[in-house]
């Protein structure tokens, strides 16, 4: 159990900064999801309060106490890695045990904690295999149990799920949403580019964009009240249709926002927008619809549920839900009313 | 029968016919060599020549072991060898741990200035080494030829042990600190074990390079007290005639100690040059 400060941390290698004065409190046991397109700088935040990286500037604390220059080993710190880093040559046990063998931990404390660690992750019948012989949902979750068995004050993970299959990513997602839910004391840091991880998985998102922090809230929060074209286009899929010119003008804005399924599909003379079907997408649940107009630029998208009966080459209008209308001004930020949950970084 | 299939029979059968070739030139004077050191002098340069002996004879090699010095030079090519191939493996693999995994300045200079030293021939060093053991007083001693094997070696080892260490994950050391290990005990646990096919690769190497080097031992190795294998194997060419029975019956002894460690260790040693070694 471990809360997390960041104060003003900034990061540099030689000229190029990657971190900008980050400010960040991660209360116990919270479940904090770092988001952001390659190259934001999420991996490196995670890295330097691992303590892998050195911090430039600003403070780190955990557990109240400035982490600073203590040294990662002695950190308290557990970390699961993007391509595993299992020991190859070491089985799934001795993987397991390698920490609590540093701390001299005694033998028979140490094969109870394995395996106990290994049943939780219904690993008990790969204990004496080599991870070459594990499949990669199966590695995932020795790298995860390699990190539990320490009992580490905080756990971080730097984009655990990436190098798995769509269908094993959605499996090991819930699983390690189960272990939070288990160790509901364990503070938790996972860093991913797929804001469906994010939001499905996160108490709260830390939205990283080119070294600072965009938006700080909860999934729904910046769903619903992204504080900047960024967020708004970063979170959701398919991302939010950005409108510009003089609808948005007419309602006091340089730009606004509606996301795919706060459009209505209308008659073309009776809607503010109008365009041809060029692509649909059935999924089954929903079509989407990518609509085209006058002008160049990109299409609309459009979430219709279940199935239409709209054909490519139709001339159809759109219509935004008024409520579900975001507006942006010339600098990217959000217009209009503010929110005490939500809080625009630097 | 296709025209590609034609094909593919073809260029197969060049490819065999290539690579017999090649095994015959490699092979030739191995096999000769073996078949020197079973005959009897009278057959070596019999006319027409014969591979095989008509009369197998151990008598070459009773003369190399028991009326020569050979054992004494295979010790000493044991001792030269083994401790070149300890301090490279020690110095080299610390060195190229450091350059693999740190970064400091001219890191990249004194990589390159290493190699440097490889493109002066050792004939041109023979007379500033001379001079220099001479003032150290290690003429005719086990360290003048290890250190002299090492300055032809240890470059060499150094970039083989870089690129060795570059191929294991640094997320596998990282790895290691966060379970709580210290940097050395991560060297020792994880990057060690896992580097052991290299250090094999580079073992090999160094030794077989210090066993077969014969300039250097030449001139440093004057008695019997350092002289090597590969000097050695000349006592038995006089001024005038060559005992060449009891030199191939010596080559073979040289050889095979060689030979069996490189089969034994050949899984690691291709493995290790495989993963980016430079030779």
């Amino acid at each position: 159990m471990s809360d997390v400060t960041i104060r003003g941390l900034n990061k540099r290698y030689g000229q190029t900064q990657v971190l900008h004065d980050i400010d960040l409190d991660i209360p116990s046991g919270e479940f904090v999801v770092l988001l952001g397109p390659s190259g934001c700088g999420k991996s490196t935040l995670l890295r330097c309060i691992s303590g892998l990286e050195s911090i430039t500037s600003g403070g780190l604390m955990i557990e109240g106490r400035r982490a600073n220059d203590i040294p990662a080993r002695k950190r308290g710190v557990a970390m699961v890695f993007q391509s595993y880093a299992l020991y190859p040559h070491m089985t799934v046990r001795e993987n397991m045990a390698y920490g609590l063998k540093l701390r001299k931990m005694e033998k028979a404390k140490i094969d109870a904690t394995v395996n106990g660690a290994a049943e939780r992750l219904q690993l008990t019948p790969f204990l004496d295999r080599l991870p070459k012989a594990l499949s990669g949902g199966q590695r995932q979750r020795v790298a995860i149990g390699r990190a539990i068995v320490q009992d580490p004050k905080l756990f971080l993970f730097d984009e655990p799920l990436s190098n798995l299959d769509a269908s094993l990513r959605v499996q090991m997602r819930i699983e390690i949403a189960q272990i939070h839910r288990q160790l509901s004391q364990t503070t938790m840091i996972y860093v991913t580019h797929d804001q469906v991880e994010a939001m499905t998985m996160a108490d709260r998102i830390v939205v990283l964009e080119g070294g600072h922090i965009r938006q700080v809230g909860k999934p729904l929060d910046l769903y619903r009240r992204p504080n900047s074209l960024f967020v708004a286009g970063f979170i959701g899929s398919p991302k939010m249709n950005f409108i510009t010119g003089p609808m948005a003008q007419s309602r006091g804005a340089a730009t606004i926002g509606v996301r795919p399924e706060a459009l209505d599909v209308t008659d073309p003379t009776d809607a503010e927008i109008s365009g041809e079907i060029v692509h649909s997408e059935e999924l089954g649940a929903f079509t989407f619809l990518y609509i085209k107009g006058a002008d160049d630029a990109e299409p609309m998208v459009v979430q219709q549920p279940g199935q239409t009966s709209y054909s490519e080459g139709t001339v159809v209008g759109l219509r935004p839900v008024p409520e579900e209308i975001h507006r942006f001004g010339t600098d990217g930020n959000r217009l209009g009313e503010g929110d005490p949950e939500i809080r625009t970084a630097n | 029968m296709t025209f590609a299939r034609t094909r593919a029979v073809f260029s197969g059968f060049v490819a065999y016919a290539v690579l017999t070739a090649f095994a015959i030139f490699a092979l030739t004077p191995l096999v000769l060599m073996f078949a020197t050191a079973f005959k009897p002098s009278v057959e070596i340069f019999q006319i027409p020549p014969r591979l095989l002996p008509d009369q197998w004879t151990l008598g070459n090699f009773q003369t190399v072991l028991f009326e020569s010095d050979i054992p004494v030079y295979a010790l000493n090519s044991l001792v030269v060898g083994g401790g070149t191939t300890l301090v490279a493996l020690t110095l080299g693999c610390a060195a190229g741990y450091g350059f693999s995994r740190f970064r400091f300045t001219g890191s990249s200079f004194f990589l390159l200035a290493m190699l440097v030293g490889q493109l002066v021939p050792l004939a041109a060093l023979i007379v500033p080494f001379y001079l220099l053991f001479d003032g150290f007083r290690l003429i005719d001693t086990y360290g003048a030829l290890i250190i002299g094997h090492l300055t032809v070696v240890l470059p060499l080892v150094v970039w083989m042990a870089t690129s060795y260490i570059d191929t294991i994950p640094r997320e596998l050391e990282e790895a290691s600190i966060m379970d709580g290990a210290s940097r050395l005990g991560t060297l020792w646990r994880i990057t060690l074990p896992l580097a052991f096919p290299g250090m094999v690769a580079i073992g090999v190497f160094a030794f077989l390079n210090s066993w077969n080097e014969f300039v250097l031992a030449s001139i440093i190795g004057v008695t019997n007290a350092s002289r090597t294998l590969p000097v050695g194997l000349t006592e038995f060419a006089g001024m005038f005639t060559t005992d060449w029975g009891s030199t191939m019956a010596a080559s073979v002894l040289m050889t095979v100690p060689v030979l069996i460690a490189f089969l034994f260790f050949q899984k690691y040693f291709v493995k290790g040059l495989a993963a980016g070694a430079v030779k």
